[in-house]
């Protein structure tokens, strides 16, 4: 169990060292192989099984065609990008803020009502039903919360993007 | 597919954090090879909560339906990934820059 817990930290903390260090690409394609990594490890480590296995080979094959890509089509030292204006960097990152605040409710409501442990003597918990149930009924308002947090995330970008546009 | 159920709980959290560094990468990045890095973690958190939420299943056609799940979910990240290293190398050719700032419009 602890040893779960630490591969997946791991593989959280370099999958966000690979999304943050975006200005190099190697070194974000070298982070998120890391993560991959990592992941394999708390996969297999929980017996996952045949299904982590080929999770972690897919994600492998996927990183290697991206970073393929990547290295033919850009200088791998720097994306050749000019830097975000801090209008769009703001916007960016109330938005981002908004979507992991969504989430952070989700999860420490989730853990308050026990809803990741068996309830009642049933192991069967993740059923379509009871997913429905549960979505539909005591977590409404959450699920709701969480809809217009993602649906805000989404139309921000577009009219991030549209408003670059009209700016040209 | 014998995951044990605490085992399961941390998978299940750890895919809302992937799911929300998959967003962060289409948020934070301009380039379009890193977006792709971002759909990449938003696709293993869905295969992380597919296999969390196995882990509570304790008969065999539930583990199994899971099991399957996983295979469709690798298959559509096989062909976004295809699709958007498609759309990259045409952006690339026709304007000779991977700001996604730029790519409002899907005319090519």
């Amino acid at each position: 169990m602890g040893s779960l817990a630490l591969a997946l930290g791991v593989a959280l903390a370099a999958a966000f060292a690979s999304i943050v260090v975006g200005r190099n690409l190697t070194r974000s394609i070298a982070a998120g192989a890391i993560s991959i990594g990592a992941l394999a490890f708390a996969l297999i480590g929980s017996g996952a099984g045949f299904a982590g296995f080929f999770v972690v080979t897919v994600a492998a094959l996927v990183l290697a065609t991206i970073q393929l890509f990547g290295w033919m089509l850009v200088d791998v030292d720097r994306d050749h990008l000019p830097p975000t204006d801090r209008a769009t960097s703001i916007a960016r990152s109330l938005a981002f803020l908004l979507l992991g605040g969504g989430l952070v409710l989700l999860v420490a409501t989730a853990l308050d009502r026990g809803v990741f442990t068996p309830i009642g003597g049933s192991l069967t918990l993740a059923t379509a039903s009871q997913i429905g149930e549960l979505l539909f009924g005591p977590w409404r308002d959450l699920a709701t919360l969480s809809g217009i947090a993602i649906a805000a995330t989404m139309l921000a970008s577009l009219m991030l993007l549209r408003g670059d546009e009209q700016g040209r | 597919m014998g995951v044990f159920d605490e085992s399961a709980s941390l998978l299940v959290v750890a895919a809302l954090a992937f799911f929300w560094l998959g967003m962060l990468g289409l948020l934070w990045r301009r380039s379009l090879i890193g977006m792709l890095v971002g759909v990449l973690f938003g696709w293993l958190s869905v295969t992380l909560a597919a296999i969390g939420f196995v882990g509570f299943q304790h008969d065999a056609s539930g583990a199994a339906g899971g099991a399957v799940f996983v295979l469709c979910a690798a298959l559509v990240c096989a062909l976004q990934v295809a699709l958007g290293l498609a759309i990259v190398v045409a952006r690339i050719a026709r304007h000779g820059t991977l700001d996604a700032q730029n790519a409002s419009l899907l005319e090519g």
